[in-house]
């Protein structure tokens, strides 16, 4: 089996691994009700079976096809947003929502190309001054500007 | 007349000041987002969400209806200027308003837009205005049987809607319902699946996972895309008006899309993209000026734009008076309407006249305003097609950041946005649709509610569903829809659109 065809069928091989999680999680915490009076693990027994089923007709289908090429992700992109909401996560709870909103703002520029670090700094403060005049000022949210909590 | 009574209820309640402002910030903020190739309405109407839920029930609902059909009104304009549609249904706009432009004719093809847009959503309104109570009467004597399996057959629709085939699209719609499994059962009390973590017993927040999926996923896919646009042709008053013989080739053409638009948008899943390229492949059929198609002809932008603005607004007429929502902005607008507290079905429009009839009136009122937005202002949309991205993902990241964490000031909500838009990302790469997940999210807690219902209503005879006529009728047509979407409809539409 090469390599794309093996990278393709992670996706369905996740698909069943959630069903079968679901189920099995419904079967062994849940109480299943009878027929008349359903309980609530008995939706998530049913629909985590029918998910795994279709995962697995998905993987059946993905190996019987030709395989279809996974594209490669964008590391570089996905590890900036990644960054930058951690950044507005951890800030806001450290430091207050004015920071974590210049933090954001800054790591979402570094996958941007091209942009000097001055056009940077002054983008992340008017964005930060902008947050701070809507929503703190203008829409009243009961939000700390600055310190922590 | 019962309907001009109602009309006149409509039009007290959307014409007070600060509906009319909701409108108007609607759909301006709406062709805003239409207009920049970058965020689709789905993610502006979800951005919107946590700020709609600071407003009442009626203005909210109209803010966001706003947005996405003035969305509809934007999303011809990169399409005509740069070939980059700015909404998937103006991709169709694209094919012979790209060849106008070329020929210097974007202004009068802009304008053309504009006013076939007009047409094609007081068409729709009309349509909803007139089918909806109809439609809502007939479906109040389900049973919960009855909704059930109109529920089955909105998921199955929205398996349709993916395209990427239905195990796929359905597996997707499985790990919706699931995920809206998470939480406290209403029912039992039980908790299910939070793995102890207190922040999930109220369930996973629709903000949290529309903004995820559609949001995050959207800006880690495209914040390196074409960084700046060019737009070279300046656009004025005289290269913007259509002559005597373009105004000749719009009524005829801007009804027709509009009637193609008003059909496919009651239609669950077909969508506004759907009705432009059938609209568009009907008319390039029956047109006597076939050969001018694909370069520049004018009923070429003239139809598909009538025809996604019908459909944009018939689309409301399944999501109001049966609670299915036949797309995932739909779902969303299904979504903002549960939370504050009004359920969606065929009781909607005698429960909450003023919120039924004061969104109808604010269609026609926020077409208005968008006729009058656009035309004098083209050459400022077209400006704005060159903001660069460098600038507007970082600010669409704080605004999902900010949205998400205002609703309930839980910064587990602002992780698990990021954990849904990790899991959109790879959901892009591995050729699994956002939106089936989405609507099956919405609709999980109510199918399941009915679903329980009915079994106990037959005793645990799970035959209850096939044997009461209406049941059984609702849930083969979702089979039979199934069976069509195994038979690959976009191909057969695609082939009806290629053939000349």
């Amino acid at each position: 089996m090469d390599k794309a065809r093996l990278t393709d069928a992670l996706g369905p091989l996740a698909l069943i691994a959630i069903g079968i999680a679901f189920a099995a999680g419904a079967w062994l915490n849940l109480d299943l009700g009878t027929l008349r009076r359903l309980g609530p693990g008995a939706l998530p027994l049913g629909l985590g079976l029918i998910l795994a089923t279709l995962g697995a007709i998905a993987l059946v289908q993905g190996l019987l096809q030709h395989a279809e090429q996974v594209p490669r992700p964008d590391l570089h992109a996905l590890a900036a947003v990644g960054v930058a909401i951690a950044t507005f996560a951890v800030l806001t709870e450290r430091l207050g929502l004015l920071p974590a909103v210049f933090g954001t703002v800054l790591a979402m520029t570094t996958v941007i190309g091209d942009v000097p670090w001055l056009g940077r700094l002054t983008l992340a403060l008017g964005v930060a001054i902008s947050v701070w005049a809507v929503f703190l000022l203008g829409l009243r949210l009961p939000i700390r500007a600055f310190g922590a909590g | 007349m019962e309907l001009l009574g109602n009309l006149a209820l409509g039009f007290a309640a959307a014409t007070t000041l600060e509906m009319l402002t909701v409108c108007f910030v609607g759909v301006l903020l709406g062709t805003f987002v239409g207009v920049l190739p970058g965020i689709g309405p789905l993610a502006a109407v979800a951005m919107l969400l946590p700020v709609s839920f600071h407003l009442p029930a009626e203005a909210a609902l109209i803010l966001l209806a706003g947005v996405y059909y003035g969305a509809e009104y934007g999303g011809s304009t990169a399409s005509i200027l740069l070939n980059i549609p700015g909404t998937p249904s103006a991709s169709v706009t694209a094919l012979d308003g790209f060849p106008m432009a070329q020929k210097g004719r974007a202004g009068v093809a802009l304008v053309l837009t504009a006013i076939a847009s007009f047409v094609g959503g007081i068409v729709g309104v009309i349509v909803m205005a007139l089918l909806s109570p109809a439609l809502a009467g007939f479906a109040l004597q389900f049973g919960p049987a009855e909704y059930f399996a109109v529920m089955v057959l909105g998921l199955v629709a929205a398996t349709v809607v993916g395209g990427r085939g239905i195990v796929r699209g359905l597996a997707m719609v499985c790990l919706g319902l699931l995920l809206g499994t998470i939480g406290v059962d209403v029912n039992s009390g039980a908790t299910r699946f939070t793995g102890g973590i207190p922040d999930l017993r109220d369930g996973i927040g629709l903000v949290v996972v529309a903004m995820g999926l559609f949001g995050v996923s959207e800006v880690i896919a495209s914040i390196r895309g074409n960084t700046r646009h060019k737009v070279s042709q300046p656009l004025n008053w005289r290269s913007l008006m259509p002559n005597r013989e373009d105004w000749m080739r719009v009524p005829g053409p801007a009804l027709r899309g509009s009637a193609v638009g008003s059909f496919f948008g009651t239609l669950p899943g077909a969508g506004q993209t759907v009705a432009s390229f059938v609209g568009y492949a009907v008319e390039k059929r029956i047109s006597r000026n076939k050969d001018q198609f694909g370069h520049g002809a004018v009923e070429g932008v003239v139809v598909p734009e009538s025809a996604n603005n019908a459909a944009a607004q018939t689309a409301f007429i399944p999501t109001l008076t049966l609670g299915i929502p036949g797309s995932t902005t739909m779902a969303l607008m299904l979504g903002a309407l549960m939370i504050h507290g009004i359920t969606p079905g065929p009781r909607l429009i005698t429960d909450h006249p003023s919120l039924f009839w004061g969104l109808v009136a604010s269609f026609v009122i926020g077409n208005l305003m968008l006729l009058v937005l656009n035309i004098p202002l083209v050459g400022l949309w077209a400006r704005i097609l060159r903001v660069p991205n460098a600038m507007l993902y970082p600010i669409v990241a704080v605004l999902i950041c900010l949205g998400v964490y205002s609703l309930r000031l839980n910064l587990f909500d602002v992780w698990l946005t990021l954990g849904f838009g990790l899991l959109g990302y790879a959901m892009r790469l591995w050729r699994f649709e956002p939106a089936p997940l989405l609507i099956g999210f919405v609709l999980g807690p109510m199918i399941e509610e009915y679903f329980r219902r009915a079994m106990l209503l037959s005793r645990g005879d799970p035959m209850v569903f096939f044997e009461r006529s209406g049941s059984a009728t609702l849930l083969g047509i979702a089979v039979a829809l199934l069976i069509v979407a195994g038979l690959q409809p976009r191909k057969l539409i695609q082939r009806v659109f290629r053939s000349p």
